[in-house]
């Protein structure tokens, strides 16, 4: 049945989050932006209180350690459900802050999706320390970035370990991670089915930092690039073993494109929570003002912009509900999180840009989060595949879906 | 819990509406819009069917469907041909009237001759819209009562079945001064006296629909001729259901244009390959795609908002906020993706050969003509929102 209704758990959780944006993220938002990292006395706290990016806390309904799966009474999974609503909420306090904190990230779901069990307990275990940790996802290259089918990060079996060359870049939390989930190809002319998913613990010899980013925006948090220069991990850092690629041939670099179904969704609600936050205050401040002596809000172009923009994010949510209710519900939804992320990214973008606008010189001003917003949320529309790979992904399936349909 | 898988109910209708839309509606579109009307067999087949009458009660030999379920008939009909599907018979849009304005007794009365044996010949209309660009709350129709009778005067503009209709459900103020607050609905016999139709107003779009202005001179009706509802929150919610049902309408005008595009995509070539695989029109194939669907789920939501109790605690905003998000945002959809439709098929596209050139010309039609009034009067109660003014009264001159 068609239901748009948010659960008691979900409101809870939402609620919850609220909170925490506003009371602990938000006022260290600024601050955060300014030195380029998360005052790490701040960790320490949200450690505490048991949050990381996919870990919800028990008290509120969640699982606690991000590996597991969120189920409603009637057992039907909706951890891609309350992902969503949970993201959109915590990056409207602010995303730099809540993508740098502690938990697997993005490394989380190859490991959770192809991993053996005695990988996901070993890799998983890491989480259970008292201090924070971090875990990241390693696909693009200088080279490579939308194209991962063109990766050349190479690994090369000897013996019982695999030796590690290339150079990864853009990897979130890639220096503060405890390992990195690294994309390399065993052999070049097999195209995909030359792909491995690697678990590569950031103390192995040859794995070597050698860049952080500097960022438009997001700058808190940690973009790093590092160099694999012989490094060797055990054959048993190979995830999900070298029977899972017998096993699937092509299809093993397949599963592993599957993580970006469920969390292309949950960066697209992150993008609609920046733009929120950008409208929110921006419709606040306009209320506030004169303009030749008359309320801003009465001038009727200020109004239709205002409308079309929460409309809008109205819509991106509506969609990115759908994907990640679909993934809830064990459905291909390729194209659904891909129009997500497309429609997200591009209205998020905009809607921030309108808010500096709207405000005018006031916009473009430090003293307004606007501004920031408008920094951060451009890259909702880059990573996690960019629009235009979204389009691209869209538009083949809707083909496809016409010559299924004869 | 967010779930958008139909209901068995709601695929089976679903299925029928999409049955008749493409067996029925889709071999005569260019026919019906040459012949500025529907085919007397096929307005019977559709109100036999009960798409003539989906809100009304069974008792009233209607379907009984609530907002949503009407939602996602509409897209599929509107995917057939819009402008046919307005065409034809049944008591129209007055029903919306008659289900949300009028008490139990009114509702009976004037539907009783649409259950008769000629029933399916007969049509009702609803006169809202003005001359000029005022909204209901500075509508100029005004009714004055006069002992036991009400006596109105003022023009409706672009009145969907004008002309053609046997009942007419003509909305006025009975105080110009009160806004929101003063709106009324009257229901009128085709002939009474002093109500005089213009002649047949000739459209862009939508042609096979018959749209005529309506002039309202002393016209008197006894005071059982006002409908029971009045007042803001009354007109607010029928215009809800105006505003679901007129963008579920633009989602199916939408979805024909993006399918055919799409399909020709795959059959045209052009420097030795399809056209689908350059991505300057495969990417206009993603957007049109992306774009329906957004403005259907923001359409369900709102017809599912609106089919709750009141104070169900949807945890969304009210159905009224809803519906014009709905409403704007799914005309606006409507004519881009009719537009890239046409754009996708070049030269071809813009010729009739093929229906896109129609549709584009339906949707521009759609966006002032439907009985959900200008999609810019709901993006400024869209705007009342999000600066925060909802709970104030509206602004004069913006709707609910």
């Amino acid at each position: 049945m068609i239901d748009f209704t948010l659960t008691e758990q979900q409101k809870n959780i939402r609620d919850f989050l609220h909170w925490f944006a506003e009371t602990e993220i938000r006022p260290i938002a600024r601050e955060a932006d300014r030195l380029g990292d998360v005052p790490p006395g701040f960790f320490k706290k949200v450690k505490a209180m048991g949050i990381s990016m996919e870990a919800i806390p028990k008290d509120v309904g969640g699982e606690g350690e991000g590996a597991g799966e969120v189920k409603d009474r009637r057992g039907q999974r909706q951890t891609n459900r309350l992902s969503v609503i949970a993201s959109e909420e915590m990056a409207w306090g602010d995303p730099a802050v809540v993508i740098t904190l502690p938990g697997p990230g993005l490394g989380g779901p190859p490991v959770r999706l192809i991993g053996t069990p005695e990988q996901k307990e070993r890799f998983f275990s890491v989480f259970r320390a008292e201090e924070p940790r971090w875990a990241a996802y390693a696909m693009t290259e200088p080279e490579a970035g939308s194209d991962v089918a063109g990766i050349r990060t190479t690994a090369r079996k000897e013996g019982d370990v695999y030796v590690l060359n290339g150079t990864k870049t853009f990897i979130t939390n890639g220096a503060r991670a405890s390992w990195n989930v690294v994309f390399a190809t065993v052999d070049k002319s097999l195209g995909r089915a030359g792909h491995r998913a690697f678990v590569v613990e950031n103390d192995r010899p040859g794995f070597k930092v050698t860049r952080i980013m500097k960022k438009m925006g997001l700058r808190a948090s940690e973009t790093a690039e590092f160099v694999l220069d012989d490094c060797e991990v055990p054959a048993d850092n190979l995830l999900g073993g070298e029977e899972h690629y017998q096993r699937q041939g092509k299809e093993g670099f397949k599963v592993a494109m599957a993580t970006f179904d469920s969390t292309r969704p949950v960066v697209a609600a992150m993008g609609v929570g920046i733009a929120r936050a950008a409208m929110e205050y921006a419709a606040d401040y306009l209320k506030q003002n004169l303009m030749l002596d008359r309320p801003v809000p009465a001038y009727s172009r200020i109004r239709e912009t205002l409308a079309e923009m929460k409309r809008k994010l109205d819509a991106a949510r509506l969609l990115i509900w759908r994907a990640a209710w679909m993934a809830d519900a064990g459905l291909p939804n390729s194209r659904e999180a891909a129009m997500a992320k497309a429609y997200a990214g591009r209205v998020a973008t905009d809607v921030c840009t309108l808010a500096v606008e709207l405000m005018g010189p006031e916009g473009a001003s430090r003293d307004h989060p606007v501004e920031k917003c408008f920094r951060d949320v451009k890259v909702y529309d880059i990573f996690e595949g960019t629009g235009e790979i979204m389009r691209v992904i869209i538009s083949r399936r809707v083909f496809q879906a016409l010559g299924e349909a004869g | 819990m967010i779930s958008f898988e139909l209901s068995q109910d709601e695929q089976s209708l679903a299925g029928m509406a999409r049955e008749f839309a493409e067996t029925r509606l889709r071999p005569v579109l260019r026919e019906c819009e040459a012949g500025r009307g529907v085919p007397e067999a096929l307005g019977k087949e559709f109100f036999e069917l009960g798409l003539a009458t989906l809100a009304l009660p069974e008792e009233l030999g209607g379907v009984g469907l609530g907002p949503l379920s009407r939602a996602i008939v509409w897209e599929e009909l509107a995917w057939g041909d819009l402008g046919a599907a307005l065409a034809m018979p049944g008591p129209g849009l007055a029903a919306h009237a008659l289900m949300v304005l009028a008490d139990g007794a009114q509702r009976a009365e004037a539907l009783e001759p649409f259950a008769g044996r000629d029933g399916f010949r007969r049509r009702g209309a609803l006169a809202l819209f003005e001359p000029g660009f005022g909204g209901p709350p500075e509508f100029r129709t005004v009714a004055r009562r006069d002992g036991p009778d009400y006596v109105i005067d003022g023009k409706k503009a672009m009145v969907l079945n004008g002309g053609l209709a046997d009942l007419v459900v003509v909305v006025a103020t009975l105080d110009p001064e009160a806004g929101w607050d003063g709106l009324a609905a009257f229901l009128l016999p085709g002939d009474t006296p002093g109500l005089a139709w213009g002649p047949r107003r000739e459209t862009t779009g939508l042609e096979t629909a018959t749209y005529a202005d309506l002039v309202l001179d002393g016209c008197r009706v006894p005071a059982g001729a006002k409908l029971a509802g009045e007042g803001a929150e009354a007109f607010g919610r029928f215009l809800a259901e105006l505003r679901i049902e007129a963008a579920a309408q633009a989602v199916g005008l939408a979805r024909a244009a993006q399918e055919h595009a799409a399909r020709y995509a795959t059959q045209r070539k052009a420097f030795g390959q399809y056209i689908a695989e350059f991505q300057g029109v495969s990417f206009m194939v993603a957007d049109s795609a992306t774009e329906v669907d957004a403005a259907r789920w923001l359409t369900w939501r709102a017809g599912w908002a609106l089919g709750l109790e009141p104070g169900a605690g949807t945890g969304h905003p009210p159905a009224g906020e809803l519906a014009a998000a709905a409403h704007a945002q799914a005309l606006a959809a409507a004519r881009f993706v009719t537009d890239r439709a046409v754009q996708v098929l070049g030269g071809h596209g813009y010729v009739d050969d093929h229906p896109v050139e129609k549709w584009m010309r339906d949707a521009r039609a759609h966006a002032v003509l439907n009985a959900g009034g200008n999609p810019a009067w709901s993006d400024a109660r869209l705007a009342d929102a999000a600066l925060g003014l909802t709970a104030r009264p509206a602004p004069k001159g913006v709707p609910a």
